[in-house]
């Protein structure tokens, strides 16, 4: 199989086009607050293909996700803190880094580098799980990264404000990184490892007999995976500068699974197609609980309204469409039908 | 009358078809065999009658009535009882809670739960030996006799058997077929009998089916088939 | 002081041993994980606090919470079992994932996010002193009310016709139904018992800790899990036996460990829940025969 196949191109240009389209609307009409959104749309992308990279292909759920995010974030902030901060936010900092200070987009690098070595390290033995004793695992891996997080207050400033990280995360830069994403997505998703790993997805024996190592492509896939999530972590570390462990459990795992689940687990396209239409909502519902509680038609604050509705939407989602709304079809070939049509 | 009718029944499991097209029907104290090599689609089709399988077209019918998309739950009330082909006795129960499972739909009578119970031990003596012995300990043959009895606890209309053979030594074998003889001379059981081993089920039976990859492709009465020298043909397919 | 030791494990390990059978109870018939099962303890804080005031009895505020948290877990059932059960194993884990959420937030909508004080009898918290052991008197209750449990459990299931049934569909949904069992009366009643013992551990930690937060659920919820996975996922014997052993784990722990590697606790008994995952998956205790076919 080639993998600059039609449908891959066909996907890859059109999200291009879609996320400079995207750009282009904040460029002439952004206000502040859309700007911000959209910057954290791409981090989110970023968040949810590389959850996708892995769940989507493996067919295994995995909690962990959020915690590699925590790594990425936590390491990259450490290296890229300005020194005098430093002195102040890490007071019992090793001295090891006491006085470095990395270029901040270069720190993200390397945290995402990092969160795969962890990843690595951590995770191989748990693929060769399967169904609840994998999803188990990778519950109580997360619960472990955030226990050590937390823990750890030398380099994390325990459960405390983790700030002073410097403000290098701008929609240009999320915007490239999330596009790169999204085209090793496509790419990893029709390549040989992905293929196979996929293969093994749907039936693990037949898979195994034609030579795939299921254990090992599913580690591969959750170190990309990992690596993803800890850039994602990085970007956003340093887009809200300040963060603590609090960022990184429950909620957001609720959050970033529902966008995948919503969107078709099975497809890229239905990745980013969740990642945006529950930001979106998410927004939008944000801005109402901010709007029945400054107006003072409704003597009631709203908080929580937003997670109740993403928890009924997700529970509808899963009863009517189970495998999301992009369940099989990428964007790709979805265009190349049309062309084909046209062609005859 | 006939008793059990299935008219044009397909069954497939995911992308297999295991059945393309089967009708057949079993009149009131009847005992009819379907036999077919492994593969065929025999427990398909009885497990269809029950209610566990997923039928994609056709019909179920039972003393007319349309049971085609009954529960097996509400299958088993109307009289139609299965042993299944693993026997799927509960190995962590003993003997006598097996038993006193298959009677659940008559569980409200006490006396009657009782006598059937002493009526399924004097049928199979030597489950009234094993009476608190943890199921899974016992032998396939006793296994066997369980299933059986614990089907017989509902009172059923009709018994539906699916390879009582299975993985059995021929003198078990020989013993299991002799307690349904017994079982039929006692109370005109109706009987739709599956079976590999076709000799066995063909010495009980009093009209055969012969089923080869989902599809009926020979019927008749088992004493007329008894003569005929070119059944294996027919079962093995040309 | 070694008594003390014993009795302050049984206290702790009774709870944390109904806690586990609550979610094993569903676990075994169902094979599906209940995210939502912690949310029972939130269910009882809740109740308990919104009666307060009210010129009831305390018993009867706690059973009225008990009852709650029965009804809860039937609720669970309807909303995020029944629809999905059919579609995969995962759809399930997330729809009571969202079901858990969506009680959490209901609360802090509805109520407050502020912790909420729940009142309980305070000769609960007076101290008893025998042998050498002093102990609130909510421990001696927990680790009785725990073996009474226990005991009604045990028999129920040993003797009684539908637990007889819930035992055989533990084993083989299917070949219950085919006696004409009903699915339905099983499952419901398997979820039932969950609240019902849920419910009991739930009022006992509720006298522990006499407060109520919509996250109040999540540490039950863990308990369970780990003790569960401990303990043996399939069996009750297993689950019980893993929330005592949790229990000894923790309260080791806090006895031995100084504060700073205290707070890796969670690390410790997560890494034991992986590595039992990887060696022994079905837990210390094997549950029933799974009924595969040979």
């Amino acid at each position: 199989m080639k993998i600059i196949n039609n449908e891959n191109t066909f996907s890859i240009l059109f999200f291009l086009i879609l996320f400079i389209i995207i750009y282009f609307i904040n460029f002439f009409f952004g206000s502040a607050i859309f700007e911000r959104t959209v910057t954290n749309l791409f981090i989110y992308i970023i968040l949810v293909v590389g959850l996708q990279v892995f769940m989507g292909n493996s067919g295994i759920l995995s909690f962990a996700h959020i915690g590699f995010m925590s790594i990425g974030a936590y390491s990259s902030g450490l290296l890229s803190m300005p020194i005098k901060m430093k002195g102040f936010v890490l007071r019992d900092l090793y001295p090891i880094f006491e006085n470095v200070a990395f270029d901040p987009i270069l720190s993200i690098l390397i945290g995402g580098i990092f969160t795969a070595i962890i990843a690595a390290i951590l995770t191989l033995p748990l693929m060769r799980l399967n169904d609840a004793a994998a999803v188990i695992s990778s519950f109580a891996l997360l619960m472990v990264i955030h226990s050590i997080v937390v823990g750890w207050s030398a380099v994390t400033n325990g459960p405390r404000t983790f700030f002073g990280l410097p403000k290098a995360t701008t929609l240009e830069i999320a915007l490239i990184f999330s596009f790169l994403t999204v085209i090793f997505a496509f790419v990893y998703k029709n390549s040989k490892f992905g293929l196979l790993l996929r293969a093994s997805r749907d039936n693990d024996i037949a898979a195994e007999s034609i030579g795939a190592n299921i254990v090992y492509l599913r580690w591969f896939a959750i170190i990309a995976s990992a690596f993803l999530a800890g850039i994602a972590g990085g970007l956003w570390g340093h887009f809200i500068t300040s963060f603590s462990p609090k960022s990184f459990y429950l909620k957001e795992t609720f959050l970033v699974i529902s966008m995948l689940i919503i969107g078709g687990s099975f497809t890229v396209t239905g990745a980013i197609a969740g990642a945006l239409l529950v930001t979106i909502g998410y927004e939008f519902l944000r801005w109402t609980e901010k709007v029945i509680k400054f107006s003072d038609a409704i003597k009631f604050e709203f908080i929580g309204l937003t997670e109740i509705v993403l928890s009924i939407t997700i529970i509808i989602f899963l009863i009517t469409k189970p495998k999301g709304l992009f369940p099989f079809k990428e964007i790709g070939d979805t265009i190349n039908k049309i062309i084909k049509k046209e062609w005859q | 009358m006939k008793m059990l009718e299935i008219n044009n029944l397909q069954v497939n499991y995911g992308p297999v078809i295991a059945v393309k097209k089967v009708d057949l029907f079993v009149n009131q104290g009847e005992t009819v065999v379907l036999l077919g090599a492994n593969g065929a689609g025999k427990s398909s089709t009885l497990l269809s009658i029950a209610g566990v399988a997923n039928k994609l077209l056709g019909k179920v019918k039972f003393s007319g009535k349309d049971i085609t998309k009954f529960s097996p739950e509400k299958i088993l009330t109307l009289g139609i009882a299965t042993v299944p082909e693993n026997r799927d006795i509960f190995p962590d129960l003993s003997v006598k809670e097996n038993l006193v499972l298959g009677g659940y739909i008559n569980r409200k009578k006490k006396n009657t739960l009782q006598d059937t119970i002493e009526e399924v031990y004097n049928l199979f003596p030597i489950l009234s030996e094993r009476n608190s012995q943890v199921a899974g300990t016992l032998s396939g043959g006793e296994q066997q006799m369980l299933a059986i009895g614990r089907a017989l606890m509902s009172k059923p209309k009709i018994l539906l058997l699916d390879e009582p053979s299975l993985g059995l030594a021929p003198t078990i074998v020989e013993k299991i077929y002799e307690h349904i003889e017994q079982l039929k001379k006692d109370t005109n059981l109706t009987i739709l009998l599956v079976e590999q081993h076709a000799m066995k089920a063909l010495s009980i039976a009093d009209r055969v089916y012969f089923l080869r990859l989902g599809e009926i492709v020979s019927s008749g009465k088992a004493s007329d088939l008894k003569e005929k020298t070119d059944f294996k043909k027919i079962y093995f397919g040309e | 002081m070694f008594l003390q030791y014993i009795v302050d494990v049984l206290s702790l390990g009774s709870l944390y041993a109904l806690f586990a059978l609550g979610l094993v109870l569903v676990y075994g018939i169902l094979k599906l994980v209940n995210f939502a099962y912690g949310e029972l303890v939130l269910v009882i804080g809740y109740s308990i606090f919104l009666l307060k005031g009210s010129p009831f009895p305390w018993f009867f505020m706690a059973g009225t919470a008990i009852l709650m948290s029965i009804l809860f877990s039937i609720f669970t059932d309807y909303v995020a079992f029944r629809p999905v059960r059919e579609k995969s194993v995962t759809a399930v884990l997330i729809t009571s994932f969202a079901f858990a959420t969506l009680l959490q937030n209901a609360a802090l909508l509805l109520i407050s996010a502020k912790p909420k004080n729940v009142p309980m009898p305070s000769f609960l918290s007076d101290s008893v002193q025998f042998l050498g052991v002093i102990t609130p008197v909510r421990n001696l209750i927990s680790i009785f009310v725990t073996f009474l449990c226990l005991i009604i459990f045990y028999q129920f299931m040993k003797r009684s016709t539908l637990g007889l049934a819930m035992r055989a569909a533990a084993t083989n949904f299917n070949m219950t139904r085919m006696l004409g069992i009903p699915a339905n009366l099983v499952i419901t009643s398997a979820f039932a018992m969950s609240g019902l013992l849920a419910g009991i551990a739930g009022t006992l930690w509720m006298s522990k800790i006499a407060n109520v937060f919509p996250g109040v659920g999540l540490e039950p919820l863990l308990i369970a899990f780990i003790a569960t996975v401990i303990g043996g996922m399939r069996s009750v014997h297993g689950a019980v036996l893993g929330g005592f052993i949790l229990a000894f784990i923790d309260m080791s722990f806090n006895y031995l460990l100084p504060q700073d590697i205290l707070k890796f606790r969670d690390v410790f008994t997560f890494s034991i829940v992986i590595l039992i995952l990887l060696i022994r998956p079905q837990g210390l205790v094997k549950g029933p025969a799974t009924g595969i076919r040979t």
